[in-house]
């Protein structure tokens, strides 16, 4: 494949969100998946797959280059693979550990016993693509996808000629001005971090809670529903979470991702194809979890009708070239500071290749994603042999220990009790 | 007038064209949801049948049943539209 990859609109937010991390003395944008191993995998044999992996796609040890040509450039950096003896919050403080993007270091592997934790850059691929990455490294059965088109590269030019795209753009940014009228505040604002760390906890359902979440998800959202239902519950326990801690805000502002690959593509598996529905949800509309679902699902259909996902893909795409400080005071600017309320995501059920990992069964499976201040707090669903998982994020500070417990059990809770 | 084959034809290439990849043969029995059909191709679809025939499908049409695949899905257009079309 080629080596020297652009980066794209989404690329360039996720290197935008990893600039604002780090000047804030966290890790960066790095996102985990973290498999429990039914044996453990012998360090030589999985040094020797990636190394394969390298030479076939030197993008994963790349370093991004910006300007006007913004980019991957290779650097031929050997990707580490480190063995540790399990430890109290070892796996926390593994989060909290630099990858040095600049230097080309994008993904790193460690092994803790019968886990493996797999760290990337959330720059250079996203969640979906990781899962299958995650499948190749682990089998060398599985297919290599191929290089294919970069599909949201090619929608953030569709709209046609610069006069053109700047009038959809334009349309984005307008949109956004209205949420100035009911500014949000986010936890990660009204409660500055303590410490420069992220925290994570990963919730598991049953196999019958499974059954009786998905069972609400239908009846309140109707077929295919899960996702909605998901976003709607999460989006009432942040309101009565932020009514409990702090103070409830104007509005919640949440993005939603949306795939831009066309189904039953894999490719491209190096860049993010995804964009953000940016949601903007008044305190009434989140009052209870029928209400947040009728805000939901109207919204998300005025947004296909409306044409707004090629709009903010356009605008996006169109500030990929400027200076990474300048670009996060862009992003912020609109929200006076704010960049939403909570980071969202679901990446529905993990992807069907990724079953074993080197001749071990996988028996455990979790999404661990970075989250940025603000607002510094983010859930994120998912499916693993049908159970559904969330992991919520929350930068130390911005939630205690007990705050979190109590917005997991009562976010659970309502799955199951809508 | 819309005959099943039309809006069969019509949705197949929506379908083919903006929602799946070249990868898949999209054919009018093709198992939408087993290939990767999801919530956010629905709301693409919808939108699109509002756009083509002025019609919006309510939430209790929208079932596994329904969107089985492009041939059961036209056929619910269909009778929607005909529904339309007597009680007026």
């Amino acid at each position: 494949m080629k080596a020297r990859l652009p980066h794209n609109g989404c690329d360039t937010l996720m290197l935008g969100f990893d600039y604002e991390l780090r000047r804030r003395g966290f890790a960066g944008n790095s996102c985990q998946i973290v498999l429990g191993l039914k044996t453990a995998v012998a360090a030589s044999l999985l040094e020797q797959r990636i190394a394969d992996l390298v030479r076939l796609h030197p993008i994963l040890a790349s370093k991004p280059l910006r300007g006007f040509r913004p980019r991957w450039e290779p650097t031929g950096k050997k990707v580490q693979v480190r063995i540790h003896a399990n430890a109290p919050n070892l796996m926390q403080s593994l989060f909290n550990e630099r990858l040095d993007i600049h230097q080309g270091e994008l993904i790193r592997f460690d092994l803790v016993g019968q886990s493996l934790v797999f760290t990337w850059a959330h720059a250079l691929m996203d969640a979906k693509s990781a899962e299958y990455f995650l499948a190749m490294v682990g089998d060398v059965n599985v297919p290599v996808p191929e290089t294919g088109k970069d599909w949201y590269a090619e929608r953030g030019t569709r709209a046609g000629s610069l006069r053109a795209r700047g009038k959809q753009a334009w349309l984005e940014l307008h949109r956004l001005e209205k949420f100035k009228t009911a500014l949000p505040v986010s936890l990660g604002t009204l409660r500055p971090p303590k410490s420069p760390t992220l925290i994570y906890k990963v919730v598991a359902l049953s196999r019958e809670d499974t059954v009786c979440a998905r069972a609400n998800a239908s009846r309140l959202c109707g077929f295919l529903g899960d996702t909605s239902f998901h976003l709607a519950v999460t989006l009432v326990e942040l309101h009565e979470l932020q009514s409990r801690t702090e103070r409830p805000s104007a509005s919640y502002v949440v993005p939603i991702p949306v795939s831009l690959r066309p189904k039953g593509s894999r490719a491209p598996l190096f860049s993010n194809q995804v964009t953000m529905m940016l949601h903007q949800f008044l305190p009434a509309e989140v009052s209870t979890v029928e209400r947040a679902v009728a805000a939901v699902k109207t919204q998300q259909n005025d947004f296909f009708r409306d044409n707004q996902i090629d709009a903010g893909i356009t605008l996006a795409h169109f500030f990929r070239r400027l200076p990474m400080w300048f670009y996060m005071r862009m992003i912020k600017h609109e929200l006076r500071g704010e960049i939403c309320s909570l980071f969202f995501g679901d990446t529905a059920a993990v992807d069907s290749a990724l079953r074993h990992f080197m001749g071990a069964a996988i028996e455990t499976f979790a999404h661990v994603p970075a989250v940025t201040l603000p607002p510094g707090i983010g859930v994120v669903f998912h499916r693993v042999r049908e159970q559904l998982q969330f992991t919520l994020v929350y930068a130390e500070g911005v939630l205690t220990s007990a705050e979190a417990d109590t917005f997991s059990n009562r976010l659970r809770d309502r799955l199951l009790n809508p | 007038m819309n005959e099943p084959t039309t809006i069969e034809a019509c949705l197949l290439e929506f379908l083919s064209k903006g929602v799946f990849s070249e990868e898949i043969r999209v054919t009018v029995d093709t198992d939408l949801v087993e290939n990767g059909f999801d919530s956010l191709s629905l709301v693409s679809l919808l939108v699109f049948i509002e756009r083509t025939y002025g019609l919006w499908i309510p939430q209790n049409e929208i079932n596994e049943t329904n969107l089985k695949n492009i041939g059961a899905m036209a056929a619910m257009v269909l009778r929607r539209l005909n529904e339309g079309a007597s009680s007026s």
